[in-house]
C-alpha cells in the first residue's frame, strides 16, 4: 500500500465511493426473510414528474416568460433542496463506522460526497422542471437552449441550497434531538412536495382570469435565488447584469465550502457522538397514544386488545416509513379541509366525504403491517393472544389513529355546512361507518401487525382495497344522504353484531387460559 | 504495536474512559474485558478513529489516531461491535470497494475475496447480496472486510457476536496465527471464557478504569478461572 496524503484528492478512492453510493443508493432494498424487491428508489421518478407537472397550474398565472420561470426556479429549489435528510441513526451509524474507519483523505470523501449529491439531486431536478419546461416550451415559447441553461443553473443552485439546509439540520440535531429534527425535516419536505401545486391554485381563486402575475415591479423578488438563476445568462453589461451572476457563484462556492467543512474528521466525529448519545428520554407521547390512554382511563380499552393497539400506534409514532405515510394523508386532509373553508364551499358533504375517509382508513389498514424491525413481531406470535384480540387491537389503533387527526378535519369540513341534528346523526354514521368498515376488513383477512418489512411505490392489492372500501365508504355515504336515520340504525345493528362477533373469537383456547381463571 | 497513553474521554460530565495506559506488543493477543457500559467500544472507536479522545493520545503502529489518523487507518483492521456492512451489496461488491478504498493492488482484491470468503465457507454466496444473509453470515463478511488489507493491528469489538461452533474456531486458530506473524490483536469482549483460551493478556476495564492487567493465569485465584476471578474482581470494587 502506498502512504496516503490527506491533502491530496485519491481519484481511485473517488470513483470507489461513487460505485459504493449508487450502487447503495439506487439499488432496490430486499425483505430479509422472504427475499423479494421492495421497490427501488427510481420509484420516485412517477412522483417527482407528477408533483412537476402540478406546478403548471401555477405557470399559467404569469404575465410572462420570465416571472414563469422565477416560479418553477422558486418551486423546484424548494422542493429539491428539502429532498436531503440525514439518514435514520442506525444507518448513519453504519456508514460512518465502515466508511470513516477507512484511510480515506477528507478531500477525497468532499469531492465524492458531492458528487453524488449532484448526481441524485440531477434526477429529483429534471423530473420536476420537465412538465413545467415542456408547458413554457410550448405556450410561450421560451427556445430550448434557455430551458437547458435554465435547467443546469437550477441544478447547482438547488445543489448549493441544499447542502445551506443539511447543514442547518445537523447543526441543529447536534444542540437538540437528532431523531426530531428529522421528523420536523421530513414533514416540512411532505408539506412542501403536497402543498406545491396551492400557490397556483390560490391565485386563480383570489384573481380574475385575466389578471396574470409579473414578477417585474417586485425588487425583493431579485434578491432571491429563484431571480438569479433565470437572470444569469443572455446578454448585457453593468451591474445589473452581473450581478445575478456573482450571487449565483458566490452561493455556490460558499456552499462547496461548507460542504467541505461537514465531511471534515472533526465534523464527523462530532456528528458520531450525537449519533452516539441518543436522548434516554422519548418526549411528549403522540396525540393517539393520549387518546388511547384515556380510553383506557374510561373503560373503554382493556385487556390484551389495549397492549396491541399501544404497541402498533408506538411503533408506527417512531418509524420513518409510518411516520412519513400517515403524515402525507393527514397534510392532503388538511388542505382538503383549508381548501373547502378558503371556498367557503362544503367541499366535503356527500359522496366524496365517505370515499375519502374510507380510502384513509384503507391505507393505514395496510400501513399497520409495515415495520422496519419486522423481526421483532414475534412477540405477538409468541404471546399467550388470540388471533381476535390482535385484530380488536388492530382495530382499536386504527381508530384511534383516524378519529385523532382525519376524523376530526373531516368533522370540521362538513359539519357547518348540515343541521344540528343531520350533523349529529351523519357523525354517528361516519364513526360506526369506520367501525364496521375495520371489522368486516380485519375478519375477512386478519393481519399480523408490524410484521412485514416496509415496501415502496404503490401496490395494486392496497389500491383495489382503498377504492373498494371507498366504494363502501360512498355507497353509505349516499344512502345517508338519501335516507339518514335508517342508515344509522342498520350500520348501529351492524356495529353491535360484527363486535360481538369479534368478542366471540376473543375467548382464550382453553390451553392458553390463566390456570383457575 | 498499540499504545493508549493516559487516554481519557468524557460525555459532558460522564466519564467514559479515565486516564488509560496500556501497551500491546508486536505478536501478542491482548483481551480488554469489562462488563457493559464499561468503555470498551469507547476505546475501540477512539482507536479507530471515529472518536476523539478528550485527553491523552493512541496510537496504531506508532502513529496517533488523531494527528495522523489515515496512516494509522491504513494499519489497522477494525471489527465494530454493530458488524456493520453495505447489506445491499454483494460480498465481492463490499470487499472490492473495501479494497479499493485501501488502495489494494486492483489485481490482488480478487483472490484475497475469494481466499478470505473460502475460510469462512462463504464462497458459494459471493456474488449473492448480503440483505438476506443470517447474522453470523453478515459478521463473516465483516471479518473478512477487517481482514482484507491484512493490516498489522486488528481491532475486534465483539467479534464472536452472532458466529457459529465452526467459525469460532476459524477465528481462535486465525488469532494465533496473527500473532505468530508478529502483529497485534486488540480484543474487547465480554465473554471471558474465550478470552481466557485465546489471549496472551488481559486488560479488566471497570467504569472507565483498568484495574488489573495480567497474563489469564495469573489474574485467576487458586482454583478459580478468569470469569469467576474478574466478577469476584468488579464486585469487589463495589456498585
Amino acid at each position: 500500500m502506498k502512504p496516503l496524503d490527506d491533502r491530496r484528492i485519491d481519484r481511485r478512492q473517488v470513483s470507489a465511493l461513487l460505485l459504493l453510493y449508487r450502487r447503495l443508493g439506487f439499488r432496490a432494498a430486499r425483505d430479509s426473510g422472504t427475499g423479494k424487491s421492495k421497490g427501488g428508489p427510481l420509484l420516485i421518478i412517477p412522483s417527482y414528474l407528477l408533483f412537476g407537472g402540478l406546478l403548471i397550474p401555477t405557470l399559467e398565472a404569469a404575465a410572462e416568460a420570465r416571472t414563469a420561470l422565477i416560479m418553477l426556479a422558486t418551486a423546484v429549489l424548494g422542493m429539491s433542496a428539502l429532498t436531503l435528510i440525514p439518514d435514520a441513526l442506525e444507518t448513519q451509524q453504519a456508514r460512518i463506522e465502515i466508511l470513516s474507519t477507512k484511510p480515506v483523505g477528507e478531500r477525497t470523501f468532499a469531492l465524492a460526497q458531492a458528487l453524488t449529491n449532484l448526481r441524485s439531486l440531477a434526477i429529483v431536478v429534471s423530473c420536476l422542471l420537465l412538465p413545467g419546461s415542456w408547458w413554457l416550451k410550448s405556450t410561450m415559447d421560451v427556445p430550448i437552449p434557455t430551458l437547458l441553461i435554465f435547467g443546469v443553473l437550477t441544478l447547482f443552485c438547488a445543489f448549493a441550497l441544499q447542502i445551506l439546509w443539511l447543514s442547518l439540520l445537523l447543526a441543529l440535531a447536534a444542540r437538540l434531538s437528532y431523531e426530531r429534527i428529522r421528523t420536523a425535516a421530513q414533514a416540512i419536505l411532505m408539506t412542501v412536495l403536497l402543498t406545491s401545486w396551492l400557490p397556483g391554485f390560490v391565485f386563480r381563486a383570489l384573481r380574475a382570469d385575466d389578471d396574470l402575475a409579473s414578477f417585474r415591479d417586485a425588487p425583493w423578488i431579485e434578491a432571491l435565488p429563484p431571480s438569479w438563476v433565470v437572470d444569469a445568462y443572455g446578454q448585457g453589461s453593468g451591474p445589473n447584469f452581473y450581478a445575478p451572476r456573482l450571487a449565483l457563484a458566490a452561493l455556490f462556492i460558499g456552499a462547496l465550502l461548507l460542504r467541505r467543512y461537514t465531511t471534515t474528521r472533526q465534523h464527523q466525529r462530532r456528528l458520531f457522538e450525537v449519533i452516539l448519545q441518543p436522548p434516554a428520554k422519548t418526549g411528549r407521547p403522540s396525540l393517539e397514544l393520549r387518546v388511547l390512554g384515556l380510553l383506557a382511563r374510561l373503560g373503554l380499552a382493556k385487556g390484551p386488545s389495549l397492549g396491541v393497539a399501544r404497541l402498533i400506534l408506538l411503533a408506527m409514532a417512531r418509524e420513518d416509513h409510518a411516520r412519513l405515510r400517515r403524515m402525507s394523508l393527514r397534510v392532503l386532509m388538511l388542505l382538503n379541509v383549508g381548501a373547502a373553508w378558503m371556498m367557503g364551499l362544503p367541499l366535503m358533504a356527500g359522496v366524496p366525504t365517505g370515499t375519502l375517509a374510507a380510502m384513509l382508513l384503507a391505507t393505514e389498514l395496510d400501513l399497520i403491517k409495515d415495520s422496519q424491525q419486522a423481526g421483532a413481531a414475534w412477540i405477538l406470535e409468541a404471546a399467550p393472544i388470540h388471533k381476535a384480540e390482535i385484530s380488536a387491537g388492530a382495530r382499536l389503533s386504527l381508530l384511534v389513529s383516524f378519529w385523532s387527526y382525519s376524523g376530526p378535519l373531516l368533522v370540521l369540513g362538513v359539519l357547518p355546512s348540515l343541521s344540528p341534528w343531520i350533523g349529529l346523526a351523519w357523525l354517528l354514521a361516519l364513526f360506526l361507518s369506520t367501525y364496521n368498515l375495520l371489522s368486516l376488513a380485519l375478519i375477512i383477512r386478519a393481519p399480523r401487525p408490524l410484521s412485514r418489512e416496509p415496501r415502496g411505490g404503490f401496490h395494486l392489492a392496497t389500491l383495489l382495497v382503498a377504492f373498494l372500501f371507498g366504494t363502501l365508504g360512498g355507497l353509505t355515504q349516499a344512502a345517508f344522504d338519501f335516507a339518514p336515520l335508517p342508515v344509522v340504525a342498520l350500520l348501529l345493528l351492524l356495529a353491535l353484531l360484527l363486535r360481538h362477533r369479534v368478542r366471540d373469537r376473543a375467548q382464550l383456547p382453553k390451553k392458553l387460559a390463566p390456570q383457575g381463571a | 504495536m498499540l499504545e493508549l497513553l493516559d487516554l481519557s474521554k468524557r460525555y459532558g460530565e460522564v466519564v467514559s474512559l479515565d486516564r488509560i495506559n496500556l501497551v500491546v506488543p508486536p505478536g501478542e493477543v491482548y483481551g480488554y474485558v469489562g462488563p457493559n457500559g464499561a468503555g470498551k467500544s469507547t476505546t475501540a472507536r477512539i482507536l479507530s478513529g471515529l472518536l476523539r479522545p478528550t485527553s491523552g493520545e493512541a496510537k496504531i503502529g506508532g502513529h496517533s489516531v488523531v494527528t495522523d489518523v489515515l496512516a494509522a487507518r491504513q494499519k489497522l483492521g477494525y471489527l465494530p461491535e454493530s458488524g456493520a456492512i453495505f447489506e445491499k451489496l454483494t460480498p465481492r461488491e463490499y470487499l472490492g470497494s473495501v479494497g479499493e478504498l485501501y488502495r489494494l493492488e486492483a489485481k490482488a482484491i480478487g483472490p484475497r475475496i475469494e481466499e478470505l470468503l473460502a475460510l469462512f465457507v462463504l464462497s458459494p454466496r459471493i456474488d449473492e447480496r448480503m440483505d438476506t444473509f443470517s447474522k453470523g453470515m453478515k459478521q463473516k463478511i465483516a471479518w473478512c472486510a477487517a481482514l482484507l488489507h491484512q493490516p498489522e493491528v486488528l481491532l475486534l469489538d465483539e467479534p464472536l457476536n452472532g458466529l457459529d461452533a465452526e467459525a469460532v474456531r476459524v477465528v481462535k486458530d486465525l488469532l494465533r496465527r496473527y500473532a505468530a506473524e508478529g502483529r497485534t490483536v486488540f480484543y474487547t469482549s465480554h465473554l471471558l471464557d474465550i478470552v481466557e483460551k485465546v489471549c496472551d493478556r488481559v486488560g479488566v476495564l471497570y467504569r472507565g478504569r483498568l484495574i488489573a492487567e495480567g497474563r489469564p493465569a495469573d489474574l485467576c485465584g487458586e482454583g478459580e478461572n478468569l470469569e469467576a476471578a474478574l466478577v469476584r474482581r468488579w464486585r469487589e470494587e463495589g456498585p
